[in-house]
């Protein structure tokens, strides 16, 4: 149920876009610099060129980060206590070499292949449409 | 006589093809800080980026490119590379001539593309899926969730983790003009968003100094900083 829950959050979060932008915490320092700490939407903090899409490179750079975030000890894998309790149940999967540690590769491999199932007409770019169909997908499993 | 040399000939020639498939290697080019580095490599076959090893991003053409000498890597871009695995184009490479319709990822077509995500897959797995794509597919399912929710608990954590070091910076270059953004000390800049038509491209349109980010030709973008 919690999962499904966090799947309804998914696609508002990568479909609103721009619209759940938040512009609280921001200031301005010297010069024209604009510091601002509030969050974006995932989809469109991935969107590096701002085109509408996520292209491979935009995904496997977002994702490299998001690995680098999970590692919390930073020693260049995830173990299973540094997921939390959504993402734990997938660790064993992604531990394909079963020594309780995903690597990176493991983890770029995985996200690789989920590039590829989600881009459903094969262009290299992820719509908010693919994206929303993908998640749907996975939802309705 | 004369079919003895034919046959040499064509083995001589299947022998080189065959040795030309087995000749694509993985090389690793890492760039430390924000220090530009260059990898003398044989880059006649092409050059794919096939895993991405740093949290600093690996922008083909902006921190990351080739020429016909070797592949070159800058503001912290650390990754593993495949030579000879498709056709060469300069011009692509160097990344001065792309636009936001040209693929980032670097494949040609189809077949590059699945060929990529094989690579993928092995580098991942090892052989354990290479003839199974089936299975592979299935295992996708639930990536698409793991990876999707770690995006997600990313936003967080890029701020549980980096409150006190990173921020979000616009700096814009107006009409073409060289801009300077003051937004003191810091140790590193990263484009997070380009908000501009014109190309933000690292060392060309924008860099930064320890004190701020310059930007021109257009360039208008969102940067992250590290403090």
């Amino acid at each position: 149920m919690k999962y499904r829950i966090t799947m309804v959050v998914l696609v508002v979060l990568m479909i609103a876009g721009g619209a759940i932008a938040q512009d609280d915490g921001m200031e301005f320092s010297s010069g024209e610099a604009m510091v601002v700490t509030g969050k974006v939407s995932v989809f469109d903090s991935s969107d590096r060129n701002a085109d509408g899409k996520i292209s491979f490179e935009e995904y496997r750079n977002r994702m490299a980060k998001v690995f680098y975030n999970l590692d919390k000890n930073m020693n260049g894998s995830l173990s299973a206590d540094e997921l939390d309790e959504i993402m734990v149940g997938y660790h064993e999967q992604m531990d394909l070499d079963a020594n309780g540690h995903v690597s990176h590769k493991e983890f770029a491999g995985h996200t690789t292949l989920f590039f590829a199932w989600a881009d459903s007409d094969s262009d290299g770019h992820l719509t908010r449409a693919e994206a929303k169909a993908a998640i749907d997908k996975e939802a309705g499993r | 006589m004369r079919k003895a040399i034919v046959l040499v000939f064509v083995l001589a020639v299947a022998f080189l093809a065959v040795a030309s498939v087995d000749a694509q290697e993985v090389v690793s080019c890492d760039s430390k800080g924000h220090d530009h580095h260059y990898c003398h490599v044989d880059t006649y076959g092409g050059v794919t980026l096939v895993h991405q090893r740093s949290h600093s991003g690996c922008w083909k053409g902006d921190t990351w490119g080739y020429d016909s000498h070797g592949i070159w890597v800058s503001n912290g871009c650390r990754a593993d590379f495949q030579l000879g695995s498709q056709r060469v184009d300069w011009s692509e490479s160097m990344g001065h001539h792309y636009s936001s319709h040209d693929n980032y990822g670097g494949w040609d077509n189809d077949r590059d593309r699945d060929q990529w995500v094989d690579q993928q897959v092995d580098n991942a797995v090892g052989n354990r899926h290479k003839s199974h794509h089936d299975d592979a597919a299935v295992a996708v399912g639930a990536v698409l969730a793991a990876g999707i929710i770690a995006a997600v608990a990313s936003d967080h954590d890029d701020h549980d983790r980096h409150q006190t070091h990173q921020d979000l910076v616009t700096c814009e270059s107006k009409g073409g003009d060289h801009h300077y953004c003051s937004v003191g000390y810091f140790h590193k800049a990263e484009l997070k968003r380009q908000l501009s038509r014109s190309q933000c491209s690292y060392n060309r349109t924008w860099g930064y100094d320890s004190h701020g980010i310059w930007v021109s030709q257009g360039c208008r973008a969102e940067f992250w900083i590290d403090r």
